[in-house]
């Protein structure tokens, strides 16, 4: 694994009008490229925020965060080429076929003629999505939903793929399918960073990972640092309600 | 140039999907302009006669009331009911249909009418003689008993047929009551003339009315139902595309296409740029059937046709500057509300109200003084008066341009206000 940083966020902030609690409060953090880094939390606790300033949906309140070497404040339109979103709604018009959505969005980042075709019907077939390729996407099960939002985040091949809660809702084949793909993703390096509420999913997939709560990162490391540094817990969602707490969070 | 070209495939690709947004931007325009212009025809009588039935109870056959029968006849704006299921009519079952909303107004004419006016003519006229020593009658004083005749009017019934109804009959009773004071001068002067002779005083029509549209020359336009009602309401079609833009804008942003646009670069102008331009030309497409609907489908029902004048270049201009303030007002609705249900409620009711001030509902003329104020606030009247212009005085580009240069401004400010409120909604 390589050990150079692609993302570095520096004591970011994020206070939201209205509010006087801060969404996001004074994280930093470190991404190497080519990790799968997830980012855990229990509901509230800041996770889509960040992520959020990270796409450049909204600017940082304070801090800055630096992608590939360029800042989210300064250099917000060179930063989208280089990462890709697999947002947490299925971000894709019902109305329209897999191949129209995917064609659309191909070409928004500039991909045209033979290789949107060839790159569409790529993705479309490694996540078993070909023979979909025509019917619209209001007719997909849960689970061919996910994956053509995932196909839709890949089409051009970002440096940086962010997932925000990717499985959700989706059937065990559907969430198989996609996990292998995002390790097979990650091995041609691709850095993947990843939220989800599926614990398990996340010690199996990630390198690193960070558990957020009320705006800040109460820890980070390996799942297996992040299992040995709470005594008595087996696996990472025992570290996760010991270090979070059991109260409700909705 | 890809960017904008893939955008305005996937507007139009969602658009022709919709098909319930399909409907309501050509079909249901097309039933409105219609209905409404056959309705208005029906009411301005301008292809039937006598529309309105009347109920008419004249129980002793009086002179005067066959008189006020004949002129309301005349008027050829009521159809005169002397009989129900082949009853003749007294005050009272007259007074019943009206009510109970099976004819609009009954008129009552009372007995002995033409005796009581007769007498009371003569008095005036004996009176007035006698003022100036003619005569040697009474010159005080005289008892009168006025001509009472009874108007029923449904109370559902508007005030413009109470003041046709009110105008037909005073206009018919000053007449007859000015021929029989003239008949009466000349009976009580002939008493004074020598021999046998019979003064015989006429009048002849000394007023003549000459109505006339105030057309420039060379303008043969006749103003109807079809000149007044097909531009009014393919307006209020136009402004109803903010219903279906708005909800398209709420709908990326409730259904998470608008984060992924906003993550992608520089496309999200482009993208609300290629939707702006959609809607715009389902702008132009609605005019191009409505006005077609207008010229060739009405006159099929006997109704004139719709004429747009002569200058098609000026008409083609007030057409883009009402197409760009009507998209662009659809784009701050759908930047300012939060909901389908928010813009379809706010929309509707911003429209029907900038319509009511535009003069679509009714006449400008009919409104109270201090809304006609208003009127040159509304985008709606902008674009109503050039159509107007066009048509009924065959304008052109010069005389227009005020209008248009008010929609594009209109326009320029709605679509800077839902940019910027989106700008600071990302901020915060």
């Amino acid at each position: 694994m390589a050990e150079e940083t692609i993302i570095e966020i520096i004591n970011l902030s994020k206070t939201y009008k209205g509010n006087k609690k801060p969404a996001v409060d004074g994280i930093s953090l470190k991404i190497r490229q080519g990790e799968i880094f997830g980012l855990l939390g229990p509901n509230g606790a800041g996770k889509t925020t960040t992520i959020s300033i990270l796409c450049g949906l909204f600017a940082p309140g304070k801090g800055d965060v630096f992608i590939d070497g360029l800042s989210v404040r300064k250099d917000t339109e060179r930063i989208k080429h280089i990462i890709g979103i697999v947002p947490q709604d299925i971000a894709l018009y019902p109305s329209l076929t897999a191949y129209e959505n995917l064609r659309f969005i191909g070409r928004m980042y500039g991909l045209k003629g033979v290789m949107l075709k060839e790159r569409i019907n790529m993705y479309v077939e490694l996540l078993g999505l070909q023979d979909s390729l025509n019917k619209k996407i209001s007719t997909f099960s849960g689970g061919m939903k996910r994956r053509i939002n995932l196909v839709a985040g890949l089409l051009h091949n970002p440096k940086i793929l962010i997932l925000d809660e990717p499985t959700v809702g989706v059937d065990v084949q559907s969430r198989n399918l996609m996990v292998q793909y995002l390790k097979e993703l990650n091995k041609t390096g691709t850095t993947i960073i990843y939220t989800s509420h599926y614990l398990q999913e996340a010690e199996c997939l990630c390198s690193r990972v960070a558990f957020m709560d009320n705006g800040k990162i109460i820890i980070q490391g390996s799942p297996k640092e992040l299992i040995s540094k709470t005594p008595g817990c087996s696996n990472m969602e025992e570290s996760f309600l010991k270090l979070t707490g059991v109260d409700l969070r909705d | 140039m890809n960017k904008f070209f893939a955008s305005f495939v996937k507007e139009i690709l969602l658009l022709i999907r919709d098909r319930a947004g399909m409907i309501s931007l050509f079909i249901m325009p097309m039933i409105l302009v219609f209905v409404m212009t056959v309705i208005e025809d029906s009411a301005l009588n301008s292809t039937a006669d006598k529309q309105i039935s009347m109920l008419f109870s004249n129980p002793q056959n009086d002179s005067l009331g066959i008189a006020i029968k004949n002129g309301l006849d005349d008027t050829k704006a009521f159809t005169i009911v002397e009989t129900v299921d082949n009853k003749p009519l007294d005050k009272q079952s007259l007074k019943h249909y009206v009510s109970a909303g099976k004819y609009p107004v009954g008129i009552y004419i009372p007995e002995g009418a033409t005796d009581t006016l007769r007498s009371n003519t003569r008095k005036v006229v004996m009176k007035t003689f006698a003022e100036i020593g003619l005569t040697s009658g009474e010159t005080k004083t005289y008892d009168f008993d006025s001509v009472l005749i009874d108007i029923f009017y449904d109370p559902a019934v508007r005030n413009s047929l109470k003041a046709l109804v009110d105008g037909a009959i005073g206009q018919h009773s000053a007449n007859i009551v000015g021929k029989m004071i003239s008949e009466m001068y000349s009976e009580i002067l002939s008493d004074f003339l020598p021999g046998d002779k019979k003064l015989n005083v006429n009048y002849p029509t000394m007023i003549s009315v000459n109505k006339q549209y105030a057309s420039e020359p060379g303008n043969t336009i006749i103003p109807n139902s079809t000149q007044h009602n097909v531009p009014s309401w393919t307006l209020f079609a136009m402004f109803f595309i903010v219903i279906p833009l708005a909800s398209s804008i709420i709908q990326e942003k409730d259904g998470g296409t608008y984060l992924r646009l906003v993550t992608m670069p520089k496309t999200y102008i482009t993208t609300f740029i290629g939707k702006m331009v959609v809607y715009f030309i389902v702008c132009l497409l609605q005019v191009t059937i409505l006005f077609s609907m207008g010229m060739y489908i009405i006159p099929l029902t006997g109704i004139p046709g719709l004429q747009i004048g002569t200058h098609f270049d000026a008409l083609v201009v007030a057409v883009l500057a009402s197409a760009f303030a009507a998209v662009a007002f659809g784009v701050m609705m759908g930047s300012f509300c939060t909901s389908y249900q928010q813009a379809a409620s706010v929309g509707v009711i911003l429209i029907i109200i900038l319509a009511s001030f535009g003069g679509l509902w009714m006449p400008v003329y009919l409104m109270p003084k201090n809304l006609q104020g208003m009127l040159g606030y509304s985008p709606m009247n902008w674009a109503l008066t050039n159509f107007y212009d066009l048509f009924l005085r065959n304008a052109q580009i010069k005389d227009i341009l005020p209008n248009v240069y008010k929609l594009i401004l209109f326009g320029i400010g709605c679509f800077t206000l839902g940019l910027a409120y989106k700008a600071i909604k990302k901020v915060k």
